[in-house]
């Protein structure tokens, strides 16, 4: 019998961490490419650094700050009761973080290939910038929002290192990659398979659906 | 009245351009400002609009100051009621014809209003369509229902006409000029193109080196005067109903009608 539990965990964690990442990284996209700012460079590197850090040692920083020995950890303890260190709220932090660059850079190229014109004709229209945005800018970048959703939600259900630095390999913290290394670990070579047989299908179903839905819905609207 | 009086110093094509326009217009008039490309001519409509700020300078519109750097008021854009007609068109590709004339509008919006100007801009089988899918002529004929869908206080059109062939712009000429009579607006222009200028401006305002250096009736600017920009007068054929106007323009002979 198969134990779907880490699959419900990873699954979880895809979710909630994609549904953060959209709401965070449409303002950060859009400030990185509407503001200017002298050292916007280097919030674009802070960004982008999960795409050339090895997840080990993100993790690592990351288990260091959040422990309970530290002083963000004993803060976080100590006023919102609230233990990031090897707990499921911990792993969201964890893959919010990592897997910001997946969101941000899409939806950023998107709204930097929009023509200026049409946020400019939605102001002399009488629209604010938010009212622009709603209608017009988010609408128009369809398909950068969708590749933004995908890759998060399948970066993070292919997550591996940070997740074993800032979760471990508790029963609440143990995703579907993680349950892959301990069946190897424990040579339990059926369940490994059967585990990486089932993730293979599952990101496979997935980017086939999203490249066919994007190719059918959104040739219009680039 | 609608006043301005903006400087402003820029790059344009590697070159530094430097403009100090100042001039006062008459409501419901319809003024062209003319010159060569690369002279300012956009950047003072994009001022008067608020999609960019002159360095010092003053804007005013039916006496609502929109901008006054002395006292550092800056109105933003979509506060100005200003109607704006892009190069480029700049129509919102994820809505159709119908949801982009309606944009600006509030809820409660004039209907026989906007079917009017449908009418007019000729737009009635194509309401559902989207952008994409229309020639140019058409989404300009959308972007100019757009404009002035919510009855601006000042149309503001840049080079209107420019990417237009012939039939279409003589087309568009005549809707801008019936549009001007329905909404009664003040409309300013950008134009290099001299015909387009005779057919539709009541005034026109000549920009050389970053100056408006004349101003007047078109036939009162250029057909009294000879300068090297504007070109020679080679002929003036007086008939019945029209007078037409032979000049030559940087290089081209040009033949305007006018109405006596």
């Amino acid at each position: 019998m198969i134990n779907w539990v880490p699959f419900l965990i990873t699954l979880k964690l895809a979710f909630i961490t994609t549904a953060i990442l959209f709401v965070i990284a449409i303002p950060i996209s859009y400030w990185l490419t509407y503001a200017k700012f002298k050292f916007k460079f280097l919030f674009e590197a802070v960004i982008s650094l999960p795409l050339v850090l090895p997840p080990s040692v993100l993790g690592f920083y990351l288990l260091v700050t959040f422990s309970n020995q530290s002083v963000v950890g004993q803060f976080l303890q100590d006023v919102f009761d609230v233990n990031l260190a090897f707990t499921f709220p911990g792993l969201v932090v964890g893959s919010v973080i990592y897997s910001l660059p997946f969101m941000v850079q899409p939806i950023q190229a998107g709204f930097q290939n929009l023509p200026t014109a049409l946020k400019e004709a939605s102001y002399t229209l009488g629209k604010s910038r938010f009212q622009t945005l709603i209608r017009v800018l988010l609408p128009n970048i369809k398909s950068s929002l969708l590749t933004g959703i995908v890759l998060s939600f399948a970066h993070t259900i292919g997550e591996f290192g940070v997740v074993l630095m800032m979760g471990g390999n508790l029963d609440e913290t143990r995703v579907a990659s993680i349950a892959i290394y301990d069946s190897v670990n424990k040579l339990e070579y059926d369940t490994a398979h059967t585990y990486s047989l089932i993730l293979l299908v599952f990101s496979f179903a997935i980017l086939t659906l999203v490249y066919l839905f994007n190719k059918k819905g959104f040739k219009a609207v680039k | 009245m609608i006043k301005f009086d903006v400087h402003k110093q820029f790059k344009s094509h590697g070159s530094i351009v430097k403009i100090d326009l100042k001039a006062d217009c008459e409501e419901g008039k319809i003024i062209a400002v003319y010159g060569k490309s690369g002279v300012g001519k956009s950047t003072l409509l994009r001022m008067l609009a608020g999609l960019m700020n002159p360095e010092e300078g003053f804007v005013s519109v039916h006496d609502e100051v929109w901008f006054d750097s002395a006292v550092k008021k800056n109105v933003k854009a979509n506060k100005r009621n200003v109607g704006f007609l892009f190069q480029d068109y700049s129509l919102f590709p994820n809505m159709s014809v119908m949801q982009n004339i309606l944009y600006g509008v509030e809820k409660d919006y004039d209907k026989d209003f906007i079917n009017r100007i449908i009418e007019v801009s000729d737009l009635q089988d194509l309401l559902k369509r989207k952008p994409e899918s229309l020639s140019g002529g058409q989404q300009q004929r959308v972007a100019l229902a757009r404009a002035i869908a919510r009855k601006p206080k000042l149309l503001l059109l840049d080079e209107p006409l420019s990417a237009l062939d012939g039939e279409m712009r003589l087309k568009l000429q005549k809707e801008i000029l019936a549009i001007n009579k329905i909404i009664k607006t003040t409309i300013i222009f950008v134009s290099h193109d001299l015909p387009e200028v005779f057919k539709l401006a009541d005034e026109v305002l000549v920009v050389e080196e970053g100056k408006f250096t004349k101003r007047g009736t078109p036939s009162g600017v250029f057909v009294n005067e000879k300068t090297d920009m504007i070109g020679e007068l080679i002929s003036v054929v007086d008939e019945e109903n029209t007078k037409t106007i032979r000049a030559l323009v940087d290089g081209k002979i040009v033949s305007i009608d006018l109405p006596k």
